[in-house]
This record gives structure tokens, sequence and C-alpha cells, in this order.
């Protein structure tokens, strides 16, 4: 295939690169993005969704907390579609030092993050699980922000001015002439192909992955994973984001989040970012210490698990740090021209979702200062596609627009309320066959049942599109084809896609099959085996 | 009043206890927390299909199957028991107009919605037709607006099938209208199901596929064929198009697994037994290892049920009957009986791979072969309580597709038990 040129070559599909992506292209750059899974497919699509408000980090890691709280405000007026406003609160538990409750007042008000004290009785009756023991309360601008859309509208709106995506392409090697970088060869992971693309600017956005991405340029950058853990619950135990109001540690946050709530997470440092297990123990500490939130924790249903690992950027040798906990949480970006001589190559790492739109801006500042341009960064003030109206997204938003097709469209996601035309559109515009694709831009199987039912319907709908006589009604959905590689028949890639997506979903569940989850386990097997038996079917 | 024997649990299991006590003139009292697995199932009788391998022939299969598995539940109650429920079975079945195909000498190899190739000992005669054994031409015919049957993904799945001799089968689809539901966006299996009940509504469709039908096929429908006369229904058809017809179940909830509900239901209260759907048991009273009877909660209030004897087939973990904590423990709900086959603690409960054998999935009750569940000494833990269906540990029903036969041997020889022991 042809191979392409451009003015920025990001790497990474992940929010800061898609925030790059989107900087870029509101510059007036032309400007490739590549990515090796999909996007939000890495640590991105694996956070608990909380929009920080600072005051986390207001005690130990001021940096962090005046960043968070000034993006806070930003994203709320470009992204409101991606927001929840649910507000965050911070309480001091029987468990946790008393005295820390000032330290956090102090924090809060030096870094300029709004915290209001409420009486444990207000917050009592505010969020009605929590725990009555508690005896302090503080109200902090937290929120929930759904990172897959959010990446999806920054990748929109990038793309309507003209920037490329190029999703499941994995980075082979950098293009080096004459000491600079000078884009990339990259490989569609799918079919094999690969193609060159020239860049005049590169910029490795690429999160834990950024060391392996910086190698290619024979460069050493030590970024150390953090893995974190995350359990969703099958109901919104709490209406605002609920903090344990002490030094940052572990299970400590309740995000509820569309129709569930998230606790995380932990932080261990894990050699590799793509090789890491789940731990009974880690299982058993976030319920443990949600208990403590949230009496009562530990008896609701637990929906699914899943790890993300943090970027950290360690400037030092990697063995001596040995609590991940100790590196900040503000980013680094990594000007190679001036750190390394190796010019028109940047690294951006470390940092955290909220903070995303920031990373890029700083980015793109310096990407524009080494290419000697002057290029103002308007992303803190263009809204992204959907928010222009300045609106937060509410809990009711799907039912509602559901309830509008009621009588004209099939319900083929009863828990996450996707109708059928919007799968269609969804198979279509992402050229895809796979069901965890989907399931990332629609939520498709992600509530309580985890695809009992409609991952039956999804595959029958991907055959009958793959199968779909050409038409301009109906596009159809057809494998980018390529010399040299035959695409699957249509039977073989519909069962494969629905024995993909079992295989995937068991591995959120597995470490949480006990109780109700383990009857919704039971009752997909009923289904998928018993009934389908789709383990017999021709592959 | 004191009842013969509460059966506790409606589906397969219970029922098969139940009626089979009520029709021995025992007077039987039905508990349920609601309806059970019939309505989740495909509504045929899976007996034994998969081994290591497929089983072709499932009686002839026992001895090898058994052999390697001392424990599973068949071992308790032998061949002779799954042969006299089927038999019982399908005469009782028969007898409601609703009859059955098949035996336990062969599995037959029927379609599924999804296309694979499953093997069922016995099933209903809508659904015989679609045995695939000896390959032949089907076409699959669906409905635009039913999201729960892809005829299409069917069809080509058959069209690629490996079947044991190496037959073939040549399958195609059709999509059609629902005649006078097309403009029902989202159409319930249940509505399409009642509207087959329909004489002209069967005319309408035989007209509009009869003329799309080739010469020596048969005809694949989704499971719906009639819900209030379903062999009526399917006879008819049969005559309009001229051409076999044959079902295919679908997603719960089972029109076909419905059917076999309401006929033994009918069937138990035609035998004189009370039957309480919604009336979930909360307390059992057992006095010097004899069950005295059993509380009942519910929407009005709570009521104790007096009996002589309890069959309990409340389901395994999918419906209830047996209950794991997240701390790792495992109970039984009712009696809080002894659960087995539960792996140690320090080895794994689940395995990385979704169609791996999991040590966990045969956890359940063990039982004499008065299936009466023993305690860790292997004595009986409570005389007069016999347990039946899903609760059996150390069996795999939807891997080794036996759940079917399972509740029917076990349920018919609790019933047995009891009736064996004087009044």
């Amino acid at each position: 295939m042809a191979n392409l040129s451009t003015d920025i070559l990001v790497i990474g599909g992940g929010s800061t690169g898609l925030g790059v992506l989107r900087d870029a292209a509101l510059r007036g750059f032309r400007v490739i993005l590549v990515e090796k899974g999909d996007l939000a497919h890495g640590t991105t699509g694996r956070y608990h969704g909380l929009l920080h408000a600072g005051g986390r980090y207001a005690v130990k890691d001021p940096v962090s907390a005046r960043e968070c709280i000034q993006e806070n405000r930003i994203l709320r007026r470009i992204a409101a579609d991606c927001i929840e406003d649910t507000g965050g609160l911070f309480v001091i538990t029987p468990w946790d030092d008393p005295a820390y409750g000032d330290a956090f007042l102090r924090g809060c008000a030096a870094c300029g993050v709004p915290a209001e004290e409420i009486s444990p009785a207000d917050a009592l009756r505010r969020e009605p699980r929590l725990n009555p023991g508690i005896s302090r309360a503080f109200v902090v601008p937290d929120a929930a922000m759904d990172s897959f859309k959010t990446l999806w509208a920054n990748a929109r709106d990038a793309q309507t001015r003209g920037a490329q995506v190029l999703t499941y392409h994995r980075v082979m090697r950098l293009l080096t002439q004459n000491g600079a970088v000078a884009g990339a060869v990259v490989q569609n992971v799918r079919t094999g192909e690969e193609r060159a693309i020239g860049a005049d600017f590169t910029v490795n956005a690429s999160g834990a992955w950024a060391g392996q991405i910086a190698a290619m340029a024979g460069l050493r950058v030590t970024v150390l994973a953090g893995k974190g853990i995350m359990i969703a619950m099958n109901h919104r135990l709490v209406q605002m984001v609920v903090n344990r109001c002490k030094l940052p540690s572990d299970g400590d946050i309740i995000v509820p989040i569309r129709t569930v709530c998230v606790i995380g997470t932990t932080d261990v440092r894990v050699p590799d970012p793509d090789e890491y297990d789940i731990e009974p123990r880690e299982v058993q500490l976030m319920l443990e210490e949600g208990e403590k939130l949230v009496p009562g924790f530990r008896q609701a249903r637990a929906l699914r698990v899943w790890a993300g690992v943090r970027p950290l950027y360690q400037e030092h040798r990697p063995d001596e740090v040995v609590d991940t906990r100790e590196v900040s949480r503000t980013y680094t970006l990594l000007d190679h021209p001036l750190r390394d001589g190796v010019q028109n190559f940047i690294t951006i790492t470390g940092g955290k979702f909220t903070t995303y739109r920031q990373m890029a801006e700083v980015t793109m500042d310096a990407v524009c200062r080494d290419l000697g341009v002057e290029r103002p960064c308007t992303t803190a003030q263009v809204p992204l596609p959907d928010s222009e109206a300045g609106r937060y997204y509410w809990l009711g938003a799907r039912l509602a627009s559901r309830e509008k097709t009621l009588h004209q469209d099939q319900l083929i996601c009863e828990c996450e309320l996707i109708a059928r035309h919007r799968l269609e559109e969804a198979f279509v515009a992402r050229a895809t066959t796979d069901l965890d694709d989907i399931r990332r831009t629609l939520r498709l199987g992600m509530g309580p049942c985890q695809g009992g039912f409609c991952i039956y319907r999804a595959t029958g709908i991907l055959h009958a599109l793959r199968t779909a006589p050409p038409s301009s009604e109906a596009p159809g959905l057809r494998e980018p084809s390529s010399p040299g590689t035959p695409a699957l028949a249509p039977h073989r890639e519909a069962n494969s896609a629905l024995v993909r997506f079992l295989q995937e979903r068991w591995k959120g569940v597995r470490p949480l099959l006990w109780g109700d989850q383990l009857r919704q386990a039971r009752l997909d097997d009923w289904i998928f085996q018993g009934l389908l038996d789709a383990e017999h079917l021709p592959q | 009043m004191t009842y013969d024997v509460i059966v506790i649990g409606i589906g397969l299991a219970g029922l098969t206890a139940g009626v089979h006590l009520a029709q021995a003139g025992r007077r039987v009292l039905m508990l349920a927390k609601g309806v059970g697995g019939t309505h989740l199932g495909s509504g045929t009788i899976d007996v034994l299909g998969y081994g290591d391998e497929l089983i072709e022939r499932p009686a002839a299969a026992f001895p090898d199957f058994l052999a390697a598995r001392p424990d599973h539940p068949y071992a308790r109650t032998g061949l002779p028991a799954l042969r006299a429920a089927a038999a019982w079975f399908l005469r009782t079945l028969e007898a409601d107009g609703y009859p059955f195909a098949g035996s336990l000498e062969d599995n037959l190899l029927l379609p599924t919605a999804v296309g694979a190739v499953k093997p069922s000992a016995l099933v209903a005669r809508t659904m015989a037709a679609g045995d695939l054994r000896s390959g032949g031409q089907v076409l699959i015919v669906g409905f635009r607006n039913l999201k729960d049957f892809y005829p299409a993904l069917l069809s080509d799945n058959l069209a690629h099938a490996r079947l044991p001799d190496g037959a073939g089968v040549s399958a195609r689809s059709i999509l059609v209208d629902p005649p006078g539901l097309a403009d029902e966006a989202d159409l319930s299996p249940l509505d399409l199901a009642r509207a087959f009940d329909r004489p002209d509504f069967r005319a309408a469709l035989a007209a509009d596929v009869r003329p799309q039908l080739r010469p020596g096929e048969r005809v694949g429908l989704p499971a719906v064929i009639g819900l209030r006369d379903p062999l009526a229904a399917w006879q008819d058809l049969e005559g309009r198009l001229g051409a076999p017809v044959f079902e295919i179940p679908m997603l719960p909830p089972s029109i076909p697994g419905m059917r076999i509900f309401e006929r033994l239901d009918r069937a138990l209260r035609a035998a004189g037994a009370r039957v309480h759907i919604g009336f979930p048991v909360i307390e059992a009273h057992v006095a010097r290892g004899r069950c005295t009877g059993v509380t009942t909660g519910g929407a009005a209030r709570s009521y104790t049920w007096r009996a002589q004897h309890v069959v309990l087939a409340a389901g395994g973990i999918a419906s209830g009957g047996i209950v794991a904590e997240s701390d790792g423990t495992v109970r039984e709900a009712v009696f809080g009986l002894p659960v087995v086959g539960r792996p140690a603690p320090e080895s794994p409960r689940f395995l990385p791979g979704y169609f791996d054998r999991h040590p966990f999935n045969r956890v359940g009750l063990a039982v004499d072969d008065s299936l009466r569940p023993l305690d860790s000494g292997g004595r009986p833990v409570i005389i007069n309580v016999r347990a039946a269906g899903a609760m059996l540990a150390h069996a795999e029903p939807w891997r080794e597709k036996s759940g079917d036969g399972i509740s029917l041997a076990t349920g018919y020889r609790a019933a047995n038990s009891i009736l064996e022991e004087p009044r």
C-alpha cells in the first residue's frame, strides 16, 4: 500500500495521543495518528472515569493538584457532553487520621481547589449508603468523565479537520535521517502489511509503552508501569464521586459512571505493560476497602474487573524506585532535540486522563517551537463535537434518545439501551468485525448480563452486514482487502468474533465469579454452551 | 394439613418428581420461587451429547462415560431409571398433544440458533425434521423484525458443518415479513408464537414462502410455531408448504420449554397436586434428622407447610439453589446441606479459557442411591429429604449436553424412592 507523508505523526491512540492529534489539527497541521490496538485500547479505556478536581493530590503533589483543577474547569467547558457533573466528596472514615482533614483543606486552598466542608449528616443525606461513622466530609468539583466518548469526540473532530487515524497499526521502526526522526514504518496488524509514514515531526504519546518507542530512536526513556485494578459494580452505589480523605492509597475512590460505579484502585509496579495478572487478593482488597466507604459493598454485585497500567516517568535508574505511588502524577515532556540531540522527536508521558488536554497543548507548543512556527493552541476554547451547547451528559440521556425510536427500531442490548441502527452504523463506520471494538464504541455487552443476549444478536447482525449485497443504501461491511491476504469467509469471521468476545468477557469476570455474577455467568453458559453450542461452531 | 411430599422447585426435575408422585396418588405440594429452567432451555431432552467427544449413541455410551465419572448423577440413578423416566415423559407429553420423537439409543443432530449442530436424544416432533444426521437440503426462514434469529448466519454455518459420517448439508436462508406484524419494530417471540396459533397467519406465511421453496428442501423456522396447539399449527404449516417443517430453539424465553412446563403443570393439577409459584422457601424445619416442614416467604405473608417427605429440586447456581459467596464459601440455600466438589483453597476455581473444564463447575450435593444428600462421612443428612436436578454434584450439564436427562432421571428416581417407602 502507498506510503504516506504528513507534518506530524502521533504514536499512541490513548487520551494523550488523541489530544495531540486534535490540537495539531486545530493548529492547521497535517497529522496522522497510529495505534497498535483500538483507540482507548490501553490505559485510557481502563481507568475508573474520574475527572479530578485536584483534592486527591492537594497535600502530597500540589503541582498535580493545580493542573487538575485548571483542566477540570476547561474540560467542563469544552467537553460537557463527556462529563456527568456528579460532584465529589472526601470523607474521613474511622480508619483515617482525623487530623488529615485540616491538612486537606489547607492543601486545597493553596492549590486553588474549591473544597467546602459539610456536616456528616449532610453528607449522609446526599449519599445515604455512606458509612455512618464518617467524622468529616468535604465537597469538591470532581465529576465522572467517559474516556471512550472523549476519545471518539477528539478523533471525530480531528478527522473533520483532515487528520487521519490508523488503528491496529503497530510501529515497527522509526525512520531516521541525519540524526533526526523522520517518521515511522508501521504494520497493519490485521493484514501484516507494512507502510512508511514520512513526517516532519514525530510525537511519542504511547504512555506506558513510551520507553519501547523511544528505544527505536536509540534513546533511553524509563517509564514505569504502575498497574491499577478496578471493579465495576452493578449499581450506582453512590451518586457522587466518593474519596477517602487521606493520602492516596488502594481502593479509596468510588466513581459513579453511566449505570455502574467503579472502585479503584491499586498501584503495583509491573515489569511489562502487556503482561500482568489480576490477583484474587487484589480483588479482596477492593471489596474490603469498599466496605469501609459503603457498608454492604461486598454483598453488591461485581460485574467486571480490569487493570490498566499508568505510565510513570522516572528520570533515575528503574531499580531505585520501590513504590510507584511516590512518583509524581504530573506529566513529563521530553524534548529530544534538547535532551538528546535527536531532532524532530518528542516524548510526552506520565500524567493522567484529567490533564490530557494540557499535555497535548504543551507538546504542540514544543513542536511549534522546534519547527520554528507560531501557531497558538485553541483547544481550551473550541468545544468538542456534541459539547457545543455546554450541556453535561446525564444518566437518562440514552433512555431519552431510545424512547424516541421505541416503535421504529429494535433494542439489541437491553442493558446499555443500544438500538439496531446504531449498532449497524458503528460496524460500518468503524469498518470492524471485532465485537470488542464495538464494545468500546457503544458499550455493547458492558451491562449486567455481560453480553448474554446482545452478543448473539450482534454476531448475527455482523454476519448479515458482511454478506449484504453492495448498495448505496446499505453500505455493508467489507474488510479492507489487501493483496495476498484473503478475507475470512463471513461465517468464520462471525464465529470467531463471537468466540473472541466470550473469551474477552471471561477474562473480566473470572476473578469475580461468586454471588449473582456467578449466577449470571451460569445463565450465559446455559445460553452459549447449552443452547447455542458455540463451542462446536465451524471455525 | 400435612402433605405427603413437598417439592421445592418447578424446573424439569421438580416437575418430573411432582407429577410422578401425584399420579401415584400422593398429596403433593409444589413450592417455587418462580418458574424454572424450562423457560431457559431449548425444550429438547438432551441426555448425553458429549463425553470427551461427540456421543452419537447415548445409551450405549453410558458404561464408558460413567466408568470415567463414578460420582456423576447418572451413576446414582443408572440407565434403567433414565429409560423409565424417558418413557414416562414421552407418554405424558404425547397424552397432552405435544408428542416427542427420538430415543435414548441415538442422538439426533439439530441445528442451534447460531448454526452449530447439537446432539439431543428426545425432541418435540415439531423439531425432528431438523435432524441433520443424513444431511439434505434445508431452507432457513427468518423474520425481518425478529432480533433473536439470524437465518443467514445459521444456514451459512450449517453449510459448513462437519457431520459424523461426512454427510453434508446444503443450506440457504430467506427473510420474510410476518403477515400482519411487519410494522412491529421489535417483534416479541411470544407474540409471534400466538400469531402462529391463527390459521390465517399460517396461510399468509405459507403463501409467501411456498413459491420460494425448492424441491427437496426442508423448512427451518424459529421455535415459535404456536403456543396453544403447536402440533396442529405445525401439521397445518407442513400441509400448506408441502414440505417437512422443523423448529429451531431460540434464546430465552424458550417457547418449546414453556410448552413442556404448561403440560406438566396441567398434569400436576389434574393429579391433584397444589402448585404455588412465587413462594420462596425461607426456612426449613428440621428436628432429629428429619424435616417436618418448610416456611415460605412471598408478597403477602409467610406460611409454614408440613410434609412427610421433601424433594429438593431448587436448581444449581444459575437458579440460586446453590450459592457461592465472595469469601469463597459455597452453600445449599434451603437446608444448608454440605456442598462437595469444591477445588482446594489454593487451587484455581476457574481456568483462563472460557471453554476450559473449570474445576468449580462440578460443585453440588453428594447423594446416595436414594438421592438423599450426604455428609462428609457418607451418611444421609436429613433422612426424608431427596435432591434432584442441577443441584447434584459432579456433572457439567451444559458441556455434556446432559442437563435435561439428569433432571428427568433424578426427579423420577427421587419420586420412586419415596414411593418405595411405606406410607
